[in-house]
């Protein structure tokens, strides 16, 4: 489990996030929702340390990121998996070298091991015959599978996915998302999923903080979001005449 | 006041560079790759500066000298002083930044702003060590060589060009190349290969490393690298030429 307790952050005069405190739970699919700027990616970054919070607590299982020294920070780290928004792969990397680089650096493995644990890890996203490709070969939706397997392949026990479906097809979209769903059930890891996209959200949303204008708005399930009566959660949610239209329909039986 | 910011930070990046790599055999590798992009990819574009350098500065050394009292030897040996003390340590070194920095800048700046350089840290890597230090070792062991074929070639190139056009004989050639040798002056060319190795590597990847926006800035990283590198290897060897030699 991932706590995050009064984190503050601020650029310059402009206060990014304001006093968040939210708990992702482990073994389920914990999203991040809100319009563009509302502070999704900062958080994040704060969670995983590529930015430290002004003020507040981010705690892995009890332990204090923040507190925590280099060797330890390092060693944690090897329990996160991160699918970047982009995919961040590797150029210069086929997408087998890509899959292994964390294995090569922190494993005793032998090369066999590696490629077969590579082999599992493509498969188990579903990628066949791309394992010599590199990066700009593959379509969107191909390349964050493969960043899928590169965020597993250390076994996880923490999984960050920012914006796993822009750029994607509706249909991929869904696949991504059942396949991150999949991942986080099985493995019993904790998931946390930055999304503007509500399919993602009635598709996979177990637990879910919606953040507006740098502060905790609102937080439930999947369940509960579509019974809300918040303004900025509903605006947020029926932005799009898709789901407005089955928010009618809805009303009108 | 910028000056000083920009020291420390640099200094703090080294810092970073040069901590404890996570698997030594894996930086062994990447020194070995390096190696080859950064050094030997270096060898054709050295050889062919060298050699017409080396043919110029003999056949303008000879024009300025021939006829009059000063021996004629005196060609051979003004080649190999200019050529060990500064043209191949410090003009090469100036090439180099040019093509190896803007490289180095460009490279890092991508993957930066293309979230590589993050998706290294969030593995647990450190990614500035990871990235960086196998082209520093890599090059500051290179260069050296470089520099010693660079030498060699600006003479042979000198050599060709003189005899050729009938400007020196080859007696008069090689016994200036020989006249009056100080093996230090090798030492002080290679202890400057060293530390210019050093500065053509590690400036551009601070600026690349550090690199905050998109494209527009990754170019700009990789010019503002270029025109700083050169400068501190000017500076830098105002210092050295100083300390070593007087």
């Amino acid at each position: 489990m991932i706590e995050v307790k009064n984190v503050i952050k601020s650029f310059g005069d402009r206060t990014v996030l304001s006093d968040i405190s939210f708990a992702f739970e482990k073994g389920k699919n914990n999203l991040i929702i809100g319009a563009s700027g509302s502070g999704k990616t900062t958080i994040t970054k704060c969670i995983v340390g590529l930015q430290k919070p002004d003020s507040g607590v981010v705690e892995y299982d009890g332990n204090s990121f923040w507190d925590m020294g280099r060797k330890k920070k390092a060693k944690l780290r090897q329990n996160i998996g991160f699918l970047f928004q982009g995919g961040a792969l590797f150029d210069s990397m086929t997408v087998e070298e890509n899959v292994k680089f964390s294995l090569r650096v922190f494993s005793n493995q032998t090369q066999k091991e590696m490629t077969d644990r590579v082999d599992f890890c493509l498969d188990r996203v579903n990628l066949h015959g791309v394992k010599d490709l590199y990066p700009d070969e593959l379509s969107g939706g191909m390349k964050k599978r493969v960043g899928i397997a590169r965020a597993i392949s250390m076994n996880p026990k923490y999984l960050f996915c920012d914006e796993p479906n822009s750029g994607l097809d509706p249909q991929t979209s869904i696949l991504i998302d059942q396949l991150i769903s999949e991942i986080t059930y099985e493995y019993n890891i904790t998931t946390i999923v930055i999304t503007h996209d509500m399919n993602s959200v009635l598709e996979i949303g177990d637990n879910i903080m919606f953040l507006h204008q740098g502060q905790k708005w609102w937080s439930g399930s999947k369940e509960d979001i579509l019974e809300t009566q918040n303004k900025e959660l509903t605006d947020f949610i029926y932005a799009s005449n898709f789901m407005k239209t089955i928010r009618d329909k809805s009303q009108a039986k | 006041m910028k000056f000083l910011h920009l020291m420390g930070e640099y200094t703090l990046f080294m810092n970073k560079v040069f901590s404890k790599p996570e698997k030594w055999k894996m930086y062994r590798q990447n020194i070995l790759n390096e190696m080859i992009n950064l050094g030997v990819s270096s060898l054709p574009i050295v050889a062919i500066i060298s050699f017409f350098m080396g043919a110029v500065i003999t056949i303008q050394t000879a024009s300025n000298t021939g006829g009059g009292i000063i021996p004629l030897y005196t060609v051979g040996f003004a080649v190999r002083e200019s050529v060990i003390l500064e043209f191949s340590p410090t003009i090469v070194a100036l090439i180099l930044v040019g093509k190896i920095g803007s490289s180095i800048s460009s490279q890092l700046g991508t993957m930066r702003v293309t979230e590589q350089i993050d998706a290294i840290e969030i593995m647990g890597v450190n990614s500035a060590s990871f990235l960086v230090q196998p082209k520093i070792i890599a090059l500051v062991l290179l260069n050296p060589i470089l520099i010693t074929l660079s030498i060699f070639l600006c003479i042979a190139g000198g050599f060709i060009a003189g005899v050729g056009t009938g400007a020196i004989t080859p007696y008069d050639y090689e016994y200036g190349i020989q006249y009056d040798f100080e093996p230090f002056d090798y030492a002080y060319s290679m202890i400057k290969s060293v530390v210019f190795g050093f500065i053509i590597t590690s400036v551009p990847a601070y600026f690349g490393y550090h690199v905050k926006g998109g494209s527009v800035e990754v170019a700009r990283a990789s010019t503002v690298a270029v025109v700083q590198s050169s400068i501190v290897i000017l500076v830098v060897n105002f210092v050295l030429t100083q300390l070593l030699l007087l």
